[in-house]
């Protein structure tokens, strides 16, 4: 029996996550036969979602083959060593979540264990220091990192903040010169084939009926496909993460952009502050419970420091996951599949990792089931993880200022995180597996920075005699704040990347 | 804050033990910990084909290769090859290297798929140095840098026991151990925490620990004899609860792999050392008597010699390998045929994910939880993928055979196969014994075959791909004609350069 191989795939909604489905599929599909249809209506107005990236975004724009100057100039991207979380222990306390390793592993063994062991002995550095990503951050400093292991320059990764409307616009121009094929209008109708349960077509309001076999649903929060006609489910996680809206509101600059997110906790929820080349986007994530909208727009706008750019959008939410991310013959991918808030500016990620599973699942029109269930499984253990993640942040603090944060404290978390906590708690050791996104580093910035102090270390830290110890870690933390300040600013690195010229370090 | 740990004892009665001593010692000189090791090498009979990570496991002690090599006469390995285990007069080989390359996001074999599937011959061993070298009988130590294709492989080492663990107490001792040339008569636990304190040892010694490493063996001394852990019974999955090691002088042939042979009551793994080759028949007591196997061996083989006792296989692995203070490892954690792999191996693993998570000397129970989490599901992957070459062999000739397909599956074997032979689809999880292309190599060779391929293959230009493809089998046969016979190669390292 030969295969059928699907013929038309029909993405229902533009944004970021349609036109990224739209420009991958259209890269990877070239050259099968297999169509790419892509509806979206203007009137609709699309939820920039992020705005903020990880370092893993790097690896979708590679497979597509972006140019990264003209990728930044086409979005006023800037660079990102990490994000900052502010007042989310204590109020007053920061730390930062860099794209960089801590110090150097000694002996096989992780740097975090000695620099654990130092601070028993009085030494109050800072983790941080030891970190080229995140002294160069707090210095409003930016080179490109370098490939040669020996070198310093080579310890830290980078990501992107950007426009995520002009990502879209970047990426829809990429998908329609390979062949997407775009129809305006709006999706009122979808009709199901009553023997398989599959969608059939979708029927526009001007009755253009378009048909498929394989649908995308980038229709966002509502989920048109997926669960306005699949009526596929949705597993709910706002007992864990509680906030349930935001408003969002861009403001002039008032100063040049610095090379990383900030998130500022508040009363009942946290600002983020995200450093565009023309602007800076703000918004507010907060559960609705403890704040009302209007109080939400007031305070945002007590924030935010230049002048503001638009009126407060606001969104409204359910942090969960759609039951299946993959149903019959549609896929959810963007807000339909899911939504956890930007809090470690995981959107996009969530986004570009169902499109990468997708195209390493592509299915024929026998839509095989046990694809489809890998894939589901996989998409649900990617949402697991940054849930996790993210519940941390609430989870491990100290502030008793408001009813949200004494709830979030006292909350009972997922067993997966409970363990992890313990584990480091009781030996400095970070659990993690070789399929995940957030890996020993990521984890470590976030539990130190949250106040979770191991009570004991690797015991072959004593392998090192203590002043030998004291020695090479101030040698280390020198390097770092060394070559951090050989760095360009920030916007010198920028200006030359985007422009015509290279700025060099040193 | 818990007081640091102050001494380790390693029980021995296994082959790896001294080199698990010499793996700790390794990992803490300069610290005050002392290690002891209580190991007779003279008492070990067996040998294993062990896998890279005990290379890796050498590397990381800065071992000089070459002369351990020289010392236990070891001989290197690239892989298994197959015979009469899918049907009679059927071969199959698997490299621990890699196959052919990711070409537009899509996993090489599903070019080798769409060619089967369109009536083609093709080969995926064709498109690995390793499994081209294997057959060629050729072996050097691949490339550090990672842009040749040279670095596309790892090795394994064939071993004789008894001159390992000789080897390695020598090198143990070198980095500080102190060795007791004996074996443990009874044990001491402290009567409140249950730890135990101290083994007394048939020289009439003492040695007291804060943590203590079961290497025992099948014996299990400490985590069976004195806090009884007992093993979790794996009866209904694997078929071998027997085995019998031999050797033969004659067939002198050193290409660089382990082969395993099937036979009428089980199976016969074979490897060539440098004086000579040694064998181990597997089998199960319920269907064939020692004396069957006995005498089938000696038609088969008329020259076999050193035929020691059947051993007994317990077939099962333990669900706590680590309990209060006591740590165990190869077959004392888990003991099962030596198929695809290698308690040496295992507990070289194991040995570095105990440093990994050294405890304080109150052993908390976190750590160990931990430590059993992984170990456990370790043994399950390894399980899993026995029992996938078992459950694939379409031999129904002898009661043995016929066996093995009424045993039990994992449940997620059967998914594992059904997304294979769909689309031929892998999804490895965390911290299995393979590689991805290893897999899939095994896979191909036990006949289990997509019925579908990844659409995207399709993508890609097919003459471009072709003209690709004969680039890489060009390629991996220049290099293959390039590199040393394996014995050429032994010969190499084990004479001294002339200055």
């Amino acid at each position: 029996m030969t295969q059928q191989p699907i013929s038309r795939v029909v993405i229902v909604g533009g944004g970021t996550a349609g036109w990224m489905t739209a420009a991958a599929l259209a890269r990877f599909l070239e050259g099968t036969g297999t169509s790419i249809h892509l509806i979206e209506s203007e009137l609709i107005g699309t939820v920039g979602v992020g705005e903020a990236t990880i370092p893993a975004i790097h690896d979708f724009n590679n497979k597509l083959g972006l140019d990264e100057r003209e990728f930044m100039r086409s979005t006023s991207a800037t660079f990102k060593l990490g994000i900052e979380f502010v007042d989310w222990t204590r109020i007053g306390d920061a730390y930062m979540h860099p794209f960089g390793t801590f110090g150097q592993d000694l002996n096989g063994v992780g740097f975090h264990h000695y620099w654990r062991s130092l601070r028993q002995l009085g030494d109050d550095s800072d983790i941080g220091e030891y970190c080229l990503a995140q002294t160069a951050a707090k210095l409003g400093r930016f080179a490109l990192p370098q490939s040669d292991p020996q070198s310093i320059y080579s310890t830290y990764a980078y990501a992107f903040h950007f426009d995520a409307g002009k990502y879209a616009v970047f990426l829809r121009n990429y998908a329609e010169q390979r062949g997407v094929v775009r129809t305006e209008g709006r999706v009122v109708d979808v009709n199901i084939d009553s023997n398989s349960g599959f969608i059939d077509t979708v029927v526009l309001e001007d009755r253009e009926v378009i048909k498929g076999d394989f649908f995308i649903d980038c229709s966002g929060f509502r989920g048109l496909l997926i669960e306005q006609a699949l009526h596929t489910g949705y597993e709910d996680w706002s007992h864990w993460l509680p906030c349930d809206r935001a408003v969002a509101m861009p403001s002039e600059h008032v100063r040049s952009p610095r090379p990383y997110t900030r998130a500022t906790a508040l009363q009942a929820g946290w600002q983020w502050h995200i450093p565009l080349q023309h602007r800076t986007g703000n918004g507010l994530v907060y559960c609705s419970q403890h704040l009302s909208d209007d109080e939400a727009v007031s305070m945002l706008r007590s924030k935010i420091e230049g002048e503001p750019l638009a009126d407060p959008n606001l969104l409204r939410f359910t942090t969960g996951r759609r039951t299946k991310t993959w149903n019959r013959n549609c896929v959810a991918i963007g807000l339909s599949g899911g939504f956890l808030e930007p809090l470690e500016s995981t959107s996009i990620w969530l986004i570009q990792a169902a499109i990468i599973e997708l195209l390493q699942t592509f299915p024929d029109r026998g839509f095989a089931a046990v694809d489809i269930d890998n894939f589901n499984q996989v998409m649900a253990s990617r949402f697991e993880q940054v849930r996790d993640f993210l519940i941390l942040h609430y989870y491990r603090v100290d502030r008793d200022d408001s009813d949200f944060w004494n709830a979030c404290k006292t909350m009972s978390i997922p067993d997966s995180l409970a363990y992890r906590i313990d584990l480091f708690e009781k030996r400095g050791h970070v659990v993690f597996g070789s399929d995940e996104l957030f890996i020993e580093g990521n984890w470590l910035s976030v539990l130190l920075g949250q106040n979770v102090i191991p009570q004991t270390w690797d015991p072959r830290v004593e392998c090192i005699a203590k002043d030998e110890l004291q020695k090479r870690m101030g040698l280390m933390k020198s390097m770092v704040r060394n070559a951090a300040e050989m760095m360009p600013r920030h916007a010198e690195t920028l200006g030359a990347h985007c422009g015509e010229g290279e700025a060099i370090i040193g | 804050m818990a007081e640091r740990l102050h001494s380790i004892v390693v029980v021995g009665g296994d082959a790896a033990a001294a080199s698990v001593a010499a793996g700790i010692a390794n990992s803490l000189r300069g610290s005050d910990i002392k290690i002891s090791l209580i190991d007779e090498p003279d008492d070990y009979t067996g040998f294993s084909s062990s896998l890279p990570e005990t290379v890796d496991y050498h590397r990381h002690m800065a071992l000089n290769e070459p002369s351990l090599v020289k010392a236990t006469g070891a001989t290197y390995k690239l892989g298994y090859e197959y015979t009469d285990w899918v049907r009679l007069d059927h071969r199959f080989a698997v490299a621990t290297g890699e196959y052919g390359v990711t070409i537009r996001l899509v996993p090489f074999h599903q070019y080798i798929t769409k060619d089967h599937l369109a009536g083609i011959e093709s080969r995926y061993a064709d498109y690995s140095l390793a499994a081209a070298a294997m057959r060629a009988g050729r072996f050097s130590p691949p490339s550090a840098d990672p842009d040749d294709i040279s670095s596309s492989y790892r090795y394994g080492l064939n071993l004789d026991h008894k001159r390992y663990a000789m080897a390695m107490a020598q090198i143990a001792s070198g980095f500080g151990v102190s060795h007791h040339r004996s074996s443990v008569v009874s044990v001491t636990r402290d009567p409140a925490s249950g730890f135990v304190q101290s083994v007394a040892l048939e020289n009439g010694n003492s040695v007291a620990g804060d943590l203590f490493v079961d290497c025992s063996g099948a014996k299990a001394l400490l985590i069976d004899g004195a806090l009884g852990i007992g093993i979790e019974d794996w009866s209904q999955y694997l078929p071998c609860d027997r085995s019998i090691s031999f050797s033969h002088t004659d067939a002198y042939d050193l290409h660089p792999v382990t082969r395993i042979i099937g036979k009428q009551h089980g199976w016969l793994r074979r490897v060539q050392l440098l004086d000579k080759s040694r064998f181990e028949y597997c089998y199960n007591s319920g269907l064939s008597t020692d004396d069957e196997v006995v005498d089938s061996l000696l038609r088969d083989l008329p020259g076999a010699s050193d035929v020691l006792p059947a051993r007994q296989i317990q077939r099962g692995a333990r669900r706590e390998c680590w309990s209060a203070n006591v740590v165990a490892m190869g077959r004392a954690a888990a003991d099962f045929e030596s198929l695809e792999s290698s308690s040496l191996t295992r507990t070289h693993h194991s040995i570095v994910r105990l440093l990994s998570l050294l405890p304080d000397r109150d052993c908390a129970p976190a750590i160990a939880e931990e430590f059993n989490r992984i170990t456990n599901q370790e043994h399950e992957h390894l399980r899993e993928l026995l029992c996938m070459f078992y459950a694939l062999s379409k031999r129904r000739d002898s009661r043995f055979w016929r066996h093995c397909h009424e045993l039990s599956r994992p449940p997620l074997l059967d998914t594992r196969l059904e997304l294979f032979r769909s689309h031929g689809r892998l999804r490895l999880r965390h911290n299995e014994p393979c590689t991805h292309d290893y897999m899939i190599a095994v896979l191909f060779g036990l006949e289990c075959l997509p019925t579908g391929h990844d659409p995207l293959v399709d993508a890609a230009n097919p003459s471009a791909v072709q003209s690709r493809m004969l680039a890489m089998r060009e390629k991996i046969t220049d290099l293959v004609a390039s590199m040393p016979r394996h014995e050429q190669y032994l010969k190499s390292i084990l004479q001294p350069v002339v200055q």
